[in-house]
């Protein structure tokens, strides 16, 4: 099948069809460093979902590949440079011990190599044409002062875990603007990544001397209630967009960002939505307590299933916004 | 974005019959119809959604979304009986109440029947059989080592098998609620493989690390140095939980494409 005379014999039905196509060529143009271009050419259903999706597009969803390439690349920045400090600063070692060192610079390698993935030379963005964004720091000064960020191994780690949380909720929260292209796939293998690192965090601070027994490999329903600064990760807080280092609030909140000479676009934070809390225990109208036969507790029911985020959400002042400088 | 797959009773229709309501699934067809070429396109795009069905011996889960989240629901089904026998068994019984590896194998039965009863509940039409039968017979369930090996392969197949699935579903909806029930099934094998070797949590057999592993080599491996979890075609990972399924009960995910 020639997916591209396909894509011509439709031009001639209407016109404006390959405008609307124009960035999903672009992703088809690129899968030769993603994924076996000629696999997707030859799957029928991922070409209907390619319509699908040039077509879902009028309604609504303006968002293209590079936008949400860019969007998860800040966020892979994030982390990275996080991790960086965290290294730099030296109590992965001299309070973790070996095993905790070790975990940490296995983390970040794999940061490493998203940021490559998505960013790089020959990464994704650049390959549909983006350009990446860059210069993203962890503005270790947003941690409230009490904490002492710098001298206080247990708060790095929760601060780890608020990023890694927040990151494996991003990433779920974009995955269907990526619907019918290889990318997609692409971003589900990040995703799953970040959340075993999410859990692996996790364990780390479940296992430090003193540790609260509340500490899971998932995110409970009483992390939703859990103290400053990761509260607001598990709830749904809202305020005002993203506020870099100590800056005003911006109104209306941004949807445009540009860091390093790249940018990209978030959909407007949708207020009618807000996303669902982490200690949610209904999904898909089902009410996972009670409309299961056997009863089950709201924590367990809450922690089978992770929660996505708006990007507006993910990049609000009370998350991962409020902590890039 | 709506927190819900669909309403459930009065918009049954939508979850066999998709024709009927997205506007955007009739463009599709308007359009791949007046093609000259098209023939393939339209047959393959009728296919979609088809009812399960039982062919030599094999429990097909069908195309389409529903064939997705029957899929899921098997796989979901061959998880919960794991967990569901192995708090049968000896070396569960025998640790401690108050272990922390009890409360995490706790947790991880109560996350898997609830993914369960959550498919069984959600797929209200073309759903396949409630009641798959495993066949756990290789695993010894007195042995912390073989339980937590099973655990880990059974954890580590989920998440690869979410991960090479997600694009065959077309509906933004069902792909979210994969990804809520895939990173909790990454935190699963994370916290499993910690359980089994501390740091293990990934490494090169689940993910391409500074190079590509043979076992994450498969049509699901990435670029070495990419840093991406494995994911596998269904047809991979039926080969590989039909090992863990009784005869009559072995699924068949072909339809998945």
């Amino acid at each position: 099948m020639d997916f591209f005379k396909i894509i011509d014999q439709l031009a001639e039905v209407d016109a404006d069809l390959l405008g609307r196509f124009d960035s999903r060529r672009a992703i088809f143009n690129s899968l030769g460093s993603l994924a076996k271009r000629s696999a997707m050419a030859a799957s029928p259903l991922l070409v209907g979902a390619l319509f699908n999706k040039a077509y879902a597009g009028e309604t609504g969803i303006k968002s293209t590949a590079v936008d949400v390439l860019n969007y998860a690349l800040t966020l892979e920045l994030l982390e990275q440079d996080f991790y960086s400090q965290v290294i730099t600063a030296g109590l992965a070692t001299s309070v973790g011990g070996a095993a905790a060192a070790a975990a940490i610079a296995k983390i970040k390698l794999h940061e490493d190599q998203h940021v490559a993935l998505l960013g790089g030379t020959s990464g994704a963005i650049k390959s549909l044409g983006g350009t990446p964004v860059s210069g993203i720091r962890f503005n270790a000064s947003a941690i409230p002062s009490n904490l002492n960020f710098a001298t206080n191994y247990d708060t790095q780690l929760l601060v780890a875990q608020v990023l890694e949380d927040t990151g494996v909720r991003a990433y779920k929260g974009r995955a269907s603007e990526l619907l019918g292209t290889d990318l997609l796939t692409t971003a589900l293998r990040i995703h799953s990544m970040e959340a075993r690192h999410a859990a692996h965090i996790r364990y780390m601070r479940a296992t430090r001397p003193g540790a609260s027994t509340d500490i899971r490999p998932w995110i409970t329903a009483a992390d939703s209630a859990a103290q400053t600064p990761a509260n607001a990760l598990y709830t749904s807080a809202y305020t005002n967009g993203i506020t870099p280092s100590t800056t005003t609030p911006p109104t209306p909140p941004p949807t445009f960002f540009n860091f390093g000479g790249g940018s990209f676009t978030i959909p407007t934070y949708d207020a009618t939505k807000p996303s669902p809390r982490e200690d949610n225990t209904t999904q898909s109208n089902v009410a996972l307590i009670t409309a299961l036969g056997t009863p089950y507790t709201a924590a367990e029911a809450a922690a089978a299933f992770d929660e996505y985020l708006q990007p507006a959400e993910v990049l609000d002042g009370s998350r991962a916004g409020g902590l890039v400088r | 974005m709506s927190d819900n797959l669909q309403p459930r009773g009065a918009d049954d229709a939508t979850f066999a019959q998709p024709l009927y309501t997205p506007i955007k699934r009739r463009s599709f067809f308007m359009y791949a119809g007046a093609t000259a070429g098209a023939t393939a396109l339209v047959l393959a795009g009728c296919s979609k959604d088809s009812d399960p069905v039982t062919t030599s011996n094999l429990i097909n889960v069908g195309s389409g979304d529903t064939g997705v989240l029957n899929y899921a629901y098997a796989l979901e089904q061959l998880e919960a009986g794991f967990y569901t026998a192995l708090r049968d068994g000896a070396y569960y019984k025998g640790l401690a109440t108050t272990s922390a590896e009890r409360q995490i194998l706790d947790d991880l039965y109560y996350h898997e029947v609830i993914h369960r009863e959550f498919f069984k509940a959600a797929i209200t039409s073309g759903r396949i059989s409630d009641s798959l039968k495993p066949d756990f017979s290789k695993i010894d369930f007195s042995s912390r080592t073989s339980v937590l090996g099973a655990a880990k392969a059974f954890e580590d197949l989920g998440v690869a098998a979410y991960n090479g699935a997600g694009q065959y579903i077309t509906s933004p909806l069902y792909l979210t609620l994969a990804g809520k029930i895939v990173s909790v099934e990454a935190r699963h094998a994370a916290i499993i493989r910690d359980l089994v070797q501390e740091g293990s949590f990934i490494d090169n057999s689940v993910v391409t690390l500074t190079t590509a592993n043979a076992s994450a080599s498969a049509s699901g491996a990435g670029p070495a140095s990419s840093s991406v979890e494995r994911s596998m075609t269904p047809n991979e990972v039926t080969a590989a939980a039909n090992a863990y399924l009784a005869d009559g009960s072995k699924i068949d995910a072909s339809g998945l494409k």
